[in-house]
């Protein structure tokens, strides 16, 4: 990203901002106690470069997945349980999605790791507090 | 003209920040549909035969096909990534557009869908749902808005996708620099996702 | 703050509005703060239109029955002052002006992560509050069902609430994709040496609201799309003929806007935390206990909104649930308040401005605070449910807690913004004024509730008549106070003394640079070696 004030033609440097270890020696250079993890460093980003046939064996499961969730489906009469099943199996196809083809699995920052479950929590208490109210409309027992 | 003549200033390329920003915008679309799926759960809760019996009018075979449909787009978009991080160009090119022709797929066989439940005269505020039961009017409801929702989202991913084409054809997306494409990326991962979740919740109900 | 090798560099200072000129160059600029001082101007248009309608709201209850209008103007006016002191003034108002200009600096960055983003966010908050406006000349006039609009009632009415809702949809991206930016900016781009425990506490108060706006402000989005579906194609999700429960719209319309209160009042916290510790000369007492419940707040007042939902209807386990979650969330609140005033004690205080304002919203948060618990509990919430006292309460909050922070940032951060000063005298006599009228007109309110008038009525017994007047009375002292104290600040943005770079001796980064700042902000990105309050530090120099 070009920053305001950057004019063209002036030198330069290109940054690329990433969390890696600080180097010992660079550290000791710097004045004071600097305990930060993240410094501005001239360096090449960690690339993590999937597989291809990493995606093929995930989007097998995926299909294979979804089969079941079809035959459950079919197969089972139960209302209560058919709504957790289907559930619990779509979080299953979504946690594939989200670990190997979104890449959350090779996340080493906190943050991204913090980040789906605390939309899932959110949602959920949203969901169970709503509930609170629907579940209870008739008083409770 | 400029007094800062002589002065360094730092270009920053953050890969990382712009994917966080990626992934902050799709927190949010997961609430907005979080929200559709809070009023889905309280009307399913209220009336459960209604949403079984309206949910069997639904096209099963061709809500599993789009659900296989979505998911192998997913697939061609995460393989498009890895190839242009390998530098094979005209590979991701073509997994690109399969990704495009698989999303444009899913957007006909719902307009199919939706066109034959029109022609039966099921949509909202039709004579022919308005004499249904309420939970069955509430069940068809949510389900054109939802997908409605959705299939908006599928077309817009399109067109995001096709912008990443035309960077990949103009060498702007490349080996180096492939941020664009990689959240792109996440986005129809996004949409793919939200589809897992649909699919049993409308076609399946037992 | 040091920076790694600084020298003395003797340069002509370019501030950032020198940088560039003509219009283009503002209303297309990349500068965060550029774009701060572009919500400013029309965050402080929206609000002096508010003031308007709420004076003419005053007029009309000056006595019973019909004064100045018509019933269904009255239901325009009090809809509109809402929607637009809500959505377009109270929770833009700090994180925008105030985040976008300062969080950059006080991290030690140069802009935000996305500076077109920022850019157009800018933009849809313009084009948003455009439709707002629009809602007000077209189709049958502007929308009478409340800020609220509560289904069924907003399905029905012929006025124009889809445009009104449409404009509060656009309104909702614009604050989501701002969260994003300020997430990400404070993730990423803190400045050397700047761990979490070294942020300001006003970084920490706009990052806990960013989250809320990123994860609470979509469900208002969907819902304002479903009422817009709702009328064109009869959905029936909120519509009872068809099995829709309008209870559910209180939930999914509350989901969002009570988080949204805290939209409002965290950024106000978060000023008064940054402002409180340098006219103390002290550092902040309880600087992790303030970061942390910042968090708290925002994290438990996300699970209090049907408080809002008492009587509506819904479950008695509900009414009991929200209860106690509401009692909770006043916790970490309370300590704030505890660590602000503890801060004090003992400090070298000097008043100014800034101290002042903060010390009325200490105050008057207070008073606002403890009425919610009041109306929290629920066998009083029956009785003052609809009534005065409702928004007696919410006043107190978020005018004269948030407002007054706002008005605090306003006096704190003038001279930096600007590069000059205003009249101190004036803006203290401005502040007495306020502080007079505001108290007379929202206090009359919690009695008028107290003793039954109802609320959003236009006519009411002739027995509340002599707290209506004086209610209005306030109210007039009130605005009074408020034109002093733009008058004040106007004069000195164009004929005020030049202001030093660090007239209030403050440590935390922004007082470190030039006011105004240079585009770039810093020469050199410093590198943090002490905390945001570390005054023995400052004064050692």
């Amino acid at each position: 990203m070009k920053l305001p004030g950057h004019r063209p033609g002036l030198p330069g440097k290109v940054i690329s901002l990433c969390i890696v270890p600080l180097d010992p020696a660079y550290k000791a250079g710097l004045p004071g106690h600097v305990p930060a993890k993240g410094v501005w460093m001239k360096t090449e980003e960690e690339l993590h470069v999937t597989a291809y046939r990493t995606y093929i064996f995930v989007w097998v499961g995926l299909v294979i997945l979804t089969g079941l969730t079809y035959t459950v489906a079919v197969g089972l009469q139960a209302e209560g349980w058919a709504v957790l099943i289907a559930l619990v199996i779509a979080g299953t196809k979504s946690g594939l999605v989200l670990n190997y083809f979104m890449h959350l699995k090779s996340e080493r920052l906190t943050i991204f790791r913090v980040i789906i479950p605390l939309v899932m929590a959110v949602l959920l208490v949203f969901i169970l507090l709503t509930f609170s109210d629907l579940a209870f409309r008739g008083g409770v027992k | 003209m400029s007094e800062t003549k002589g002065f360094v200033f730092e270009e920053i390329k953050d890969y990382t920040g712009a994917k966080l920003g990626m992934w902050l915008f799709i927190l949010s679309e997961i609430l907005l549909f979080g929200g559709m799926f809070i009023l889905y759960s309280a009307y399913r809760y209220k009336t459960p035969a209604d949403f079984h019996h309206a949910s069997k009018e639904l096209d099963v075979i061709l809500g599993t096909l789009n659900t296989i449909i979505l998911l192998t787009s997913s697939l061609s978009v995460a393989a498009c990534i890895s190839a242009i991080q390998k530098g094979q160009r005209k590979l991701s090119m073509y997994l690109l557009m399969v990704t495009m022709a698989l999303g444009l797929l899913f957007l006909v066989n719902k307009g199919f869908e939706w066109g034959t439940k029109i022609e039966h005269g099921i949509y909202p505020n039709s004579p022919a749902l308005l004499v249904r039961t309420r939970g069955e009017i509430l069940f068809f409801g949510l389900y054109y808005v939802m997908t409605g929702l959705h299939g908006l989202h599928v077309l817009v991913g399109v067109c995001v996708l096709f912008v990443m084409l035309i960077f990949i054809v103009k060498e702007k997306i490349n080996r180096m620099h492939f941020t664009p494409l990689e959240n792109s990326g996440l986005y129809w991962h996004l949409v793919d996702i939200i589809w897992i979740f649909l699919y049993p919740l409308f076609y399946l109900i037992t | 703050m040091t920076s790694t090798g600084a020298t003395e560099r003797v340069r002509p200072r370019i501030s950032f509005y020198e940088d560039r000129r003509g219009i283009l160059s503002w209303i297309l600029t990349l500068d965060h703060k550029r774009i701060g001082l572009l919500y400013l101007i029309f965050v402080i248009a929206f609000f002096f239109t508010g003031v308007i309608l709420g004076f003419f709201m005053r007029l009309e209850m000056l006595a019973p029955g019909g004064t100045i209008m018509a019933p269904q103007t009255y239901n325009a006016l009090f809809t509109l002052h809402g929607i637009i002191m809500i959505f377009l003034v109270v929770i833009p108002a700090i994180v925008t002006v105030f985040g976008n200009f300062f969080l950059p600096i006080q991290i030690g960055a140069r802009d935000v992560a996305f500076p077109r983003i920022n850019l157009l966010s800018w933009w849809l908050f313009v084009v948003g509050a455009g439709i707002v406006a629009l809602s007000v000349f077209t189709g049958e006039g502007p929308p009478d069902t409340g800020w609220t609009f509560y289904a069924p009632y907003s399905l029905r009415t012929t006025v124009n609430v889809p445009m009104a809702v449409f404009g509060v949809f656009i309104l909702g991206m614009s604050s989501i994709l701002t969260g994003v930016n300020l997430v990400t900016t404070t993730h990423r781009l803190r400045a050397p040496g700047l761990t979490w425990k070294r942020l300001p506490l006003f970084v920490w108060a706009i990052y806990a609201t960013s989250w809320v706006q990123i994860l609470a402000t979509p469900v208002i989005g969907i819902t304002m799309v479903l009422i817009f579906l709702e009328r064109f194609f009869g959905v029936g999700v909120f519509d009872p003929t068809k099995g829709g429960d309008p209870i559910l719209y209180q939930h999914m319309f509350w989901i969002y806007s009570h988080p949204a209160t805290y939209i409002m009042i965290l950024p106000a916290m978060g000023i008064i935390s940054d402002v409180v510790p340098v006219f103390a000369r002290k550092k902040i007492f309880g600087y992790t206990a303030i970061a942390l419940s910042g968090m708290a707040i925002a994290a438990v007042g996300s699970l209090v909104w049907g408080h809002h939902m008492f009587v509506s209807g819904q479950s008695d386990f509900a009414d009991l649930l929200f209860s106690l979650l509401t009692f909770l969330v006043a916790v970490p609140s309370a300590i704030k308040v505890f660590n602000w005033v503890a801060t004090l004690h003992k400090g070298s205080v000097v008043i100014e401005p800034p101290l002042l304002f903060c010390l009325a919203f200490i105050f008057l948060f207070s008073i606002g605070g403890l009425t919610g618990l009041i109306q929290g509990a629920l066998a009083p919430n029956v009785h003052l449910h609809d009534t005065y006292w409702i928004p007696g309460h919410f006043h107190y909050i978020i005018f004269g807690g948030m407002g007054f922070g706002l008005f605090a940032a306003f006096h704190y951060w003038f001279p930096k913004m600007f590069g000059r000063m205003y009249n101190r005298k004036m803006a203290i006599r401005a502040w007495a004024i306020m502080l007079v009228g505001f108290n007379i007109f929202y206090f009359s309110m919690l009695l008028l509730g107290w003793e039954g008038m109802p609320r959003r009525y236009y006519d009411y017994l002739p027995q509340f008549r002599s707290l209506h007047l004086t209610a209005t009375f306030g109210s007039w002292i009130l605005i009074a106070g408020l034109m002093l104290m733009f008058g004040n600040l106007f004069h000195g943005l164009f004929k005020g003394e030049k202001a030093e770079d660090n007239p209030w001796n403050g440590v935390t980064l922004e007082w470190q640079i030039p006011s105004p700042p240079p585009t770039e902000n810093f020469e050199q990105i410093p590198v943090i070696q002490h905390g945001p309050y570390d005054f023995k530090e400052l004064e050692k120099k």
